[in-house]
């Protein structure tokens, strides 16, 4: 198995290489292949630490790193042996202006534009075109409406132009950034800000005020648009700092069609676990990694007593298990394969089994994960033992041989001891041959 | 087994009393029998110290520390900065700002008054209802602390003490328990003003480093050594000892310790980024389930 994973510490990516069964924490178990440090340039520190990571079409590394600076480096490919030096070059880094302090809170690809959006937590979202892998177009700023912060800019993957976004209370929005038409043909070093029009399309509404008639706070933490979508309109799932998980269905007005309380901490990443997009899996800033079904709910799942209106229960989007192992909140969350890949605060990187929940190998790398890229699930071969092996048994089957070979020689020996006795000569030359 | 037959003899005895004083006396041969024993081999010691030496070197008795989980943060090299690297490297003054939690009792005051005496360049603050942590790092940190200290008191007792780093976090829980004041410290000397040496002892894993550089920070850089006074804060099995000590060189050999108190131990409940962010690590009771694994 094969990671890139960004570092909070250096500000570096480390490329990780393990098998299956490893674990650093135990001395006699697996130890990993191999931890390299990689993506130094531009002079890599803390402070321009990568937030978030895309491995663009298996071509280019997209990185976003803090203050403003989004880095492009090569993925070579995996049937050339590359020395360590000419591996993931820095292609292009792009200083965005306007940005500084300004926190990273998604990176997307977008196919249509032939490049990447990087969404600010300010509410700008930079569009940069990579058409013909040339890095010569300048990076287009965009302002989202609403012109509050926002946590989570996601796309649809399933109509081109449409993108949702949400924040600290900021309601989710459905836009449609550009149309169905626009094509990376007409990105050339004109497009501006003004190419980008955001129409919204949907406002979220908040949900009913709760049994004691207080507002319920709005915080959109994390946003996933369903692959099936409905004819018409948009379905899609939230996550929220207050711990709940939400399915939207537009053509079901503007509230939450579901609406679940799954954690009581700030949920950080959420993910769908499974192709069928029936399950989720969320991590907290705690320690908590949960896979929850979306069709299975729970119907008595979370109780509140309350003395006005008395005992309240509602349902929650059943807990499938959990993943423990780690300390600390969790970052970097990838799924595929029917494997978990995690890393976070706490410095290893964890491979889980979705289904078992086990943990199938770790690794400390040393330092905190921001994100994390797979680059491949499979194991490497370890040729060189099978050929070990191999040799082993021919070399045991000659040994066997031979001992074979030298006992039929004594029995043989000892026939003509007894016969020639008195032939002192040839037992001389018998003797010889035992030597040997 | 001689154990074995007194014990089946004293099982015969019917008489209680008779009982025990007989196992009484059993108990006290024995015990003589061991001391005697010790003496004699104190003696062949003495006049042969290569005997001790080889005795020692023999049976080095199994504790928990020998027996200590791997851990392979320890023995990895620490890579990158983190958010002390400003101390180390622009050479900062520590300035503390010290509160309580809310609605404190006399007893954190009381410890309040007591590391104030160790702690430099350190303001007190009463605590207000109206401002919550999150409120008051922020004030300090535009006020140019460095750190923030909230004792926590419970029901009239300090239960604990919370470290936030300003500008940008971490933050520490410890818990505190084992408080004993300068005064009840049988000689104990009185402490100076000067700024004491500090030493750190154990922190060994990547979270120990951590909390190692967090107690560096609250001290400044350059020790009066005049003072001969030293903090000590020496890890073991994850508790924390806090100790003060004035040291004197007697001679090239002999060194002479005074303690300055006070003396309190800390815990570390909980570590979390930025100003009580995201947590990097928590006690659960289930870690002490097995004994042998430590994480600082």
């Amino acid at each position: 198995m094969k990671f890139l994973v960004s570092s909070n510490d250096t500000g570096v990516v480390k490329e990780v290489i393990f098998n299956r069964g490893t674990d650093t924490s135990k001395q006699d178990a697996t130890q990993p292949k191999s931890i390299k440090n990689f993506c130094s340039e531009p002079d890599a520190t803390r402070k321009n630490r990568i937030v978030h990571m895309l491995d663009y079409e298996s071509k280019f590394l997209v990185a976003v790193r803090l203050g403003g600076e989004v880095s492009v480096y090569e993925i070579n490919d995996d049937e050339y042996e590359v020395e360590d030096e000419y591996k993931y070059n820095l292609l292009h880094n792009y200083k965005l202006e306007g940005i500084n302090e300004d926190m990273p809170v998604s990176l997307l690809a977008v196919e249509e534009l032939e490049g990447v959006i990087v969404a600010y937590q300010s509410g700008k979202i930079v569009i940069i075109s990579f058409k013909e892998d040339k890095f010569d177009r300048a990076p287009v700023v965009v302002q989202l409406p609403g012109n509050k912060t926002i946590s989570d800019f996601t796309a649809n993957p399933s109509e081109a132009g449409v993108f949702a976004y949400g924040g600290e209370e900021n309601d989710v929005r459905v836009i449609r950034l550009f149309e169905k038409d626009f094509l990376a043909d007409s990105f050339d070093s004109k497009v501006t800000d003004k190419h980008f029009k955001p129409q919204v399309l949907f406002t979220a509404k908040n949900v009913k005020n709760d049994h004691l008639d207080l507002r319920v706070p709005v915080w959109i933490t994390q946003l996933r648009f369903f692959t099936e979508q409905p004819e018409s309109g948009y379905k899609f799932i939230t996550a929220t700092k207050y711990g709940q998980i939400r399915i939207y269905d537009t053509n079901h007005g503007r509230r939450p069609v579901k609406d679940y309380t799954v954690c009581e901490r700030p949920i950080l990443r959420m993910t769908f676990a499974d192709e069928d997009e029936t399950e989720v899996i969320i991590s907290d800033s705690h320690n908590l990694i949960a896979k929850h079904s979306l069709v299975k709910v729970d119907e008595k799942a979370l109780k509140t007593n309350s003395a006005s209106a008395g005992t309240i229960i509602k349902p929650v989007a059943k807990l499938l298990g959990k993943f423990v192992d780690q300390f600390g909140a969790t970052y970097g969350i990838r799924v595929g394969e029917g494997l978990l890949v995690t890393g976070g605060l706490d410095r290893y990187l964890r491979v889980f089994d979705l289904d078992t929940r086990e943990v199938i190998a770790k690794a400390y790398l040393g330092v905190e994960i921001a994100d994390l890229i797979v680059l491949e699930y499979e194991d490497e071969e370890e040729e060189e033992e099978v050929v070990d092996e191999e040799l082993l048994k021919l070399q045991q089957r000659r040994r066997r041989r031979e001992l074979r070979d030298a006992e039929e020689e004594s029995d043989e020996e000892e026939l003509w001891n007894q016969l020639d006795e008195s032939e002192e000569s040839k037992s001389k030359d018998v003797k010889r041959k035992k030597l040997h | 087994m001689a154990g074995g037959n007194t014990s089946e003899a004293l099982k015969n005895i019917k008489n209680k009393q008779r009982r025990q004083k007989i196992f009484g006396e059993i108990k006290h041969d024995k015990n003589k029998q061991k001391h005697k024993l010790r003496a004699e081999r104190a003696k062949e010691e003495r006049l042969n110290p290569e005997l001790k030496e080889e005795r020692l070197a023999n049976n080095i008795p199994a504790t928990i520390e020998s027996k200590r989980v791997y851990d392979e943060t320890i023995a990895a090299e620490v890579e990158g900065e983190d958010e002390f690297q400003q101390y180390f490297s622009s050479g900062v003054e520590p300035k503390l700002l010290l509160t309580t939690s809310e609605n404190a009792k006399k007893p954190a005051y009381e410890f309040a008054d007591m590391i104030m005496d160790f702690l430099p360049n350190v303001t007190f603050i009463k605590r207000k209802k109206e401002y919550s942590m999150k409120d008051i790092a922020k004030h300090a940190k535009n006020r140019d602390f460095t750190d923030l200290l909230v004792i926590n008191e419970d029901k009239k007792k300090v239960s604990g003490i919370t470290f936030i780093h300003l500008p940008d976090g971490p933050t520490f829980y410890f818990s505190i328990t084992s408080i004993v004041d300068t005064k009840e410290i049988e000689g104990h000397g009185r402490a100076t003003d000067h700024i004491p040496e500090i030493v750190l002892n154990n922190f060994n894993t990547r979270m120990g480093k951590t909390v190692g550089r967090m107690f560096q920070t609250i001290f400044p850089h350059n020790p009066e050594i005049v003072s001969r006074q030293v903090i000590t804060l020496h890890n073991q099995r994850d508790f924390i000892f806090f100790r003060r000590h004035r040291y004197i060189f007697r001679n090239e050999e002999k060194v002479g310790l005074q303690e300055l108190g006070p003396q309190f131990t800390l815990k570390l409940r909980r570590m979390q980024k930025g100003i009580r962010g995201e947590t990097v690590w928590e006690h659960r009771p289930d870690m002490e389930r097995d004994k042998r694994k430590f994480y600082l």
